[in-house]
Protein backbone atom coordinates (compact mmCIF):
# COMPACT_ATOMS: atom_id res chain seq x y z
CA UNK A 1 0.00 0.00 0.00
CA UNK A 2 1.28 3.01 -0.79
CA UNK A 3 1.66 5.94 1.69
CA UNK A 4 -0.82 8.22 0.04
CA UNK A 5 -3.66 5.66 0.33
CA UNK A 6 -2.55 4.55 4.24
CA UNK A 7 -2.99 8.06 4.42
CA UNK A 8 -5.92 8.36 2.90
CA UNK A 9 -7.44 5.23 5.14
CA UNK A 10 -6.28 6.86 8.15
CA UNK A 11 -8.43 9.71 7.72
CA UNK A 12 -11.14 7.87 6.32
CA UNK A 13 -11.03 6.00 9.81
CA UNK A 14 -10.63 9.44 11.96
CA UNK A 15 -13.15 11.50 10.06
CA UNK A 16 -15.68 8.94 10.48
CA UNK A 17 -15.33 8.68 14.18
CA UNK A 18 -16.03 12.44 14.45
CA UNK A 19 -18.73 12.28 12.34
CA UNK A 20 -20.27 9.51 14.43
CA UNK A 21 -19.48 11.88 17.49
CA UNK A 22 -20.90 14.85 16.03
CA UNK A 23 -24.31 13.13 15.13
CA UNK A 24 -23.91 11.44 18.48
CA UNK A 25 -23.36 15.07 20.38
CA UNK A 26 -26.75 16.59 18.09
CA UNK A 27 -28.63 13.43 19.67
CA UNK A 28 -27.78 14.05 23.29
CA UNK A 29 -27.30 17.75 23.23
CA UNK A 30 -30.94 18.49 21.24
CA UNK A 31 -32.41 16.24 24.10
CA UNK A 32 -31.16 18.64 26.61
CA UNK A 33 -33.83 20.56 28.90
CA UNK A 34 -31.36 23.85 27.62
CA UNK A 35 -30.58 23.16 23.89
CA UNK A 36 -27.80 25.19 22.81
CA UNK A 37 -28.34 26.40 19.39
CA UNK A 38 -25.34 27.53 18.46
CA UNK A 39 -23.19 24.54 19.61
CA UNK A 40 -26.01 21.88 17.95
CA UNK A 41 -25.90 24.28 14.40
CA UNK A 42 -21.89 24.21 14.43
CA UNK A 43 -21.59 20.60 15.28
CA UNK A 44 -24.14 19.63 13.06
CA UNK A 45 -22.49 21.13 10.44
CA UNK A 46 -18.73 19.76 11.38
CA UNK A 47 -20.89 15.79 11.45
CA UNK A 48 -21.69 16.46 8.02
CA UNK A 49 -18.25 17.68 6.85
CA UNK A 50 -17.34 15.06 8.83
CA UNK A 51 -18.78 12.36 7.16
CA UNK A 52 -18.21 13.61 3.14
CA UNK A 53 -14.44 13.82 4.06
CA UNK A 54 -14.98 10.22 4.92
CA UNK A 55 -16.78 9.35 1.58
CA UNK A 56 -13.81 10.65 0.07
CA UNK A 57 -10.91 9.55 1.19
CA UNK A 58 -12.27 6.41 2.11
CA UNK A 59 -13.94 6.49 -1.03
CA UNK A 60 -10.37 6.43 -2.98
CA UNK A 61 -9.06 3.76 -1.11
CA UNK A 62 -12.11 1.58 -1.85
CA UNK A 63 -12.36 2.29 -5.68
CA UNK A 64 -8.62 1.90 -6.43
CA UNK A 65 -6.94 -0.45 -3.52
CA UNK A 66 -9.62 -2.39 -1.24
CA UNK A 67 -11.17 -4.44 -4.72
CA UNK A 68 -7.90 -5.83 -6.23
CA UNK A 69 -5.79 -6.18 -2.94
CA UNK A 70 -8.09 -6.62 0.38
CA UNK A 71 -10.97 -8.26 -0.92
CA UNK A 72 -9.00 -11.34 -1.99
CA UNK A 73 -7.50 -11.46 1.30
CA UNK A 74 -11.02 -11.75 3.10
CA UNK A 75 -12.56 -13.87 0.56
CA UNK A 76 -9.75 -16.70 1.21
CA UNK A 77 -9.36 -15.91 4.87
CA UNK A 78 -11.57 -17.75 7.59
CA UNK A 79 -14.26 -14.93 7.72
CA UNK A 80 -15.11 -14.43 3.74
CA UNK A 81 -18.56 -13.24 5.18
CA UNK A 82 -16.95 -10.22 6.42
CA UNK A 83 -16.76 -9.36 2.83
CA UNK A 84 -19.99 -10.42 0.96
CA UNK A 85 -22.58 -9.41 3.96
CA UNK A 86 -20.33 -6.42 6.39
CA UNK A 87 -18.45 -4.66 3.59
CA UNK A 88 -21.35 -4.57 0.72
CA UNK A 89 -23.87 -3.72 3.92
CA UNK A 90 -21.30 -0.92 4.99
CA UNK A 91 -20.36 0.35 1.26
CA UNK A 92 -24.19 1.00 0.57
CA UNK A 93 -25.50 1.88 3.94
CA UNK A 94 -22.67 4.64 4.48
CA UNK A 95 -24.02 6.59 1.22
CA UNK A 96 -27.18 7.70 3.00
CA UNK A 97 -25.43 9.23 5.83
CA UNK A 98 -24.34 12.76 4.26
CA UNK A 99 -27.66 13.02 3.36
CA UNK A 100 -29.09 12.37 6.84
CA UNK A 101 -26.34 14.72 8.31
CA UNK A 102 -27.42 17.29 5.30
CA UNK A 103 -30.93 17.25 6.57
CA UNK A 104 -29.91 17.56 10.37
CA UNK A 105 -27.67 20.67 9.69
CA UNK A 106 -30.13 22.16 7.63
CA UNK A 107 -32.86 21.27 10.09
CA UNK A 108 -31.02 22.95 12.71
CA UNK A 109 -29.42 26.42 10.38
CA UNK A 110 -33.02 26.76 8.62
CA UNK A 111 -35.80 25.41 11.19
CA UNK A 112 -34.51 26.15 14.51
CA UNK A 113 -37.40 28.79 15.13
CA UNK A 114 -40.20 26.30 13.66
CA UNK A 115 -38.24 23.09 16.19
CA UNK A 116 -39.00 25.52 19.10
CA UNK A 117 -42.78 25.80 18.14
CA UNK A 118 -43.71 22.11 17.44
CA UNK A 119 -43.51 19.81 19.30
CA UNK A 120 -44.29 17.10 16.62
CA UNK A 121 -41.21 18.26 14.62
CA UNK A 122 -38.80 18.19 17.55
CA UNK A 123 -39.74 14.78 18.48
CA UNK A 124 -39.48 13.65 14.38
CA UNK A 125 -35.88 15.58 14.47
CA UNK A 126 -34.90 13.69 17.49
CA UNK A 127 -36.03 10.59 16.19
CA UNK A 128 -34.18 11.32 12.78
CA UNK A 129 -30.60 12.44 14.42
CA UNK A 130 -31.05 9.10 16.65
CA UNK A 131 -31.55 6.87 13.95
CA UNK A 132 -28.62 8.88 12.00
CA UNK A 133 -26.38 8.24 15.55
CA UNK A 134 -26.82 4.74 15.81
CA UNK A 135 -26.68 3.54 12.06
CA UNK A 136 -23.17 5.07 11.93
CA UNK A 137 -22.33 3.38 14.99
CA UNK A 138 -23.18 0.06 13.54
CA UNK A 139 -21.27 1.43 10.10
CA UNK A 140 -18.02 2.22 12.09
CA UNK A 141 -18.75 -0.77 14.16
CA UNK A 142 -18.18 -2.80 10.70
CA UNK A 143 -15.06 -1.29 9.49
CA UNK A 144 -13.70 -2.79 12.97
CA UNK A 145 -15.15 -6.10 11.75
CA UNK A 146 -13.57 -5.72 8.41
CA UNK A 147 -9.87 -4.86 9.47
CA UNK A 148 -10.02 -7.58 11.76
CA UNK A 149 -11.26 -9.98 8.63
CA UNK A 150 -8.11 -9.02 6.73
CA UNK A 151 -5.81 -10.11 9.68
CA UNK B 1 -45.20 31.13 3.60
CA UNK B 2 -41.30 31.11 4.97
CA UNK B 3 -38.63 30.63 2.13
CA UNK B 4 -36.33 28.96 4.79
CA UNK B 5 -38.43 26.10 5.43
CA UNK B 6 -39.34 26.01 1.74
CA UNK B 7 -35.50 25.32 0.98
CA UNK B 8 -35.24 22.95 4.30
CA UNK B 9 -38.69 20.94 3.05
CA UNK B 10 -37.02 20.54 -0.26
CA UNK B 11 -33.73 19.21 0.73
CA UNK B 12 -36.08 16.61 2.93
CA UNK B 13 -37.68 15.58 -0.17
CA UNK B 14 -34.59 15.88 -2.22
CA UNK B 15 -32.51 13.40 0.98
CA UNK B 16 -35.91 11.00 0.15
CA UNK B 17 -35.31 10.70 -3.06
CA UNK B 18 -31.65 10.16 -2.67
CA UNK B 19 -32.11 7.41 -0.02
CA UNK B 20 -34.96 5.44 -2.05
CA UNK B 21 -32.18 5.73 -5.00
CA UNK B 22 -29.36 4.30 -3.40
CA UNK B 23 -31.04 1.19 -1.68
CA UNK B 24 -32.93 0.86 -5.74
CA UNK B 25 -29.80 0.89 -7.16
CA UNK B 26 -28.06 -1.01 -4.79
CA UNK B 27 -30.45 -4.08 -5.15
CA UNK B 28 -31.45 -3.90 -8.93
CA UNK B 29 -27.30 -3.20 -10.04
CA UNK B 30 -26.50 -6.86 -8.24
CA UNK B 31 -29.56 -9.04 -9.87
CA UNK B 32 -28.99 -7.29 -12.79
CA UNK B 33 -25.48 -7.19 -13.79
CA UNK B 34 -25.81 -5.18 -16.91
CA UNK B 35 -26.86 -2.24 -14.69
CA UNK B 36 -23.30 -2.57 -12.62
CA UNK B 37 -21.21 -2.89 -15.64
CA UNK B 38 -23.00 0.29 -16.86
CA UNK B 39 -22.14 1.66 -13.31
CA UNK B 40 -18.00 0.53 -13.62
CA UNK B 41 -18.06 1.97 -17.56
CA UNK B 42 -19.67 5.07 -16.97
CA UNK B 43 -17.88 5.77 -13.57
CA UNK B 44 -15.41 3.74 -12.92
CA UNK B 45 -16.58 2.01 -10.17
CA UNK B 46 -20.41 1.36 -9.72
CA UNK B 47 -20.31 2.56 -6.21
CA UNK B 48 -18.71 5.75 -7.15
CA UNK B 49 -21.63 5.76 -9.91
CA UNK B 50 -24.13 5.28 -6.74
CA UNK B 51 -22.81 7.99 -5.15
CA UNK B 52 -22.57 10.47 -7.89
CA UNK B 53 -25.97 9.70 -9.28
CA UNK B 54 -27.39 10.02 -5.65
CA UNK B 55 -26.01 13.39 -5.33
CA UNK B 56 -27.98 14.27 -8.65
CA UNK B 57 -31.13 12.89 -7.47
CA UNK B 58 -30.74 15.50 -4.16
CA UNK B 59 -29.65 18.18 -6.16
CA UNK B 60 -32.77 17.43 -8.79
CA UNK B 61 -35.10 16.15 -6.22
CA UNK B 62 -34.59 19.31 -4.14
CA UNK B 63 -35.15 21.83 -6.99
CA UNK B 64 -38.40 20.08 -7.99
CA UNK B 65 -39.59 19.75 -4.56
CA UNK B 66 -38.50 23.53 -4.11
CA UNK B 67 -40.59 24.94 -7.05
CA UNK B 68 -43.24 22.59 -5.74
CA UNK B 69 -42.76 23.77 -2.09
CA UNK B 70 -43.00 27.44 -2.65
CA UNK B 71 -46.58 27.21 -3.46
CA UNK B 72 -47.26 25.51 -0.50
CA UNK B 73 -48.99 27.68 2.62
CA UNK B 74 -48.09 25.31 5.19
CA UNK B 75 -44.64 23.53 5.56
CA UNK B 76 -45.01 20.06 6.93
CA UNK B 77 -41.57 20.01 8.19
CA UNK B 78 -41.88 17.29 11.30
CA UNK B 79 -44.15 14.59 8.96
CA UNK B 80 -41.56 15.02 6.42
CA UNK B 81 -38.88 13.99 8.67
CA UNK B 82 -40.63 11.44 9.81
CA UNK B 83 -41.37 9.89 6.67
CA UNK B 84 -37.59 10.65 5.91
CA UNK B 85 -36.61 8.27 8.67
CA UNK B 86 -38.78 5.63 8.14
CA UNK B 87 -37.88 5.34 4.63
CA UNK B 88 -34.50 5.13 6.17
CA UNK B 89 -34.93 2.50 8.31
CA UNK B 90 -37.08 0.61 6.00
CA UNK B 91 -34.32 1.16 3.19
CA UNK B 92 -31.95 -0.11 5.44
CA UNK B 93 -33.28 -3.07 6.64
CA UNK B 94 -33.87 -3.96 3.08
CA UNK B 95 -30.13 -3.81 2.43
CA UNK B 96 -29.11 -5.83 5.54
CA UNK B 97 -31.57 -8.47 4.36
CA UNK B 98 -30.63 -8.21 0.72
CA UNK B 99 -26.87 -8.74 1.74
CA UNK B 100 -27.69 -11.88 4.15
CA UNK B 101 -29.85 -13.19 1.12
CA UNK B 102 -26.98 -12.60 -1.25
CA UNK B 103 -24.13 -13.58 1.18
CA UNK B 104 -25.71 -16.82 2.56
CA UNK B 105 -27.92 -18.14 0.25
CA UNK B 106 -27.36 -17.40 -3.04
Amino acid sequence: MTPLLQNLLIAHVIFGILGVGAVYGVWMGFMKHRISWKFLQCISFLGFLFFVLSWVSGGYYYATYYGKAVKPVIQKGAYPWAHAFIMEFKEHAFLLLPFLAAVIFLTLWLGRAHLEQDERAKRAFVRLVGFTALLSIVIAASGILISGAVR
Amino acid sequence: MDKRLAILNACIWGALAAVVFIVAITVTADLYLPLKDWLKWAFGHHWVGKGILAIGIFAVGTCIAYAISLRAEVQRIGSNLTLLMRISVAGTLALVFFFIYEAFFK
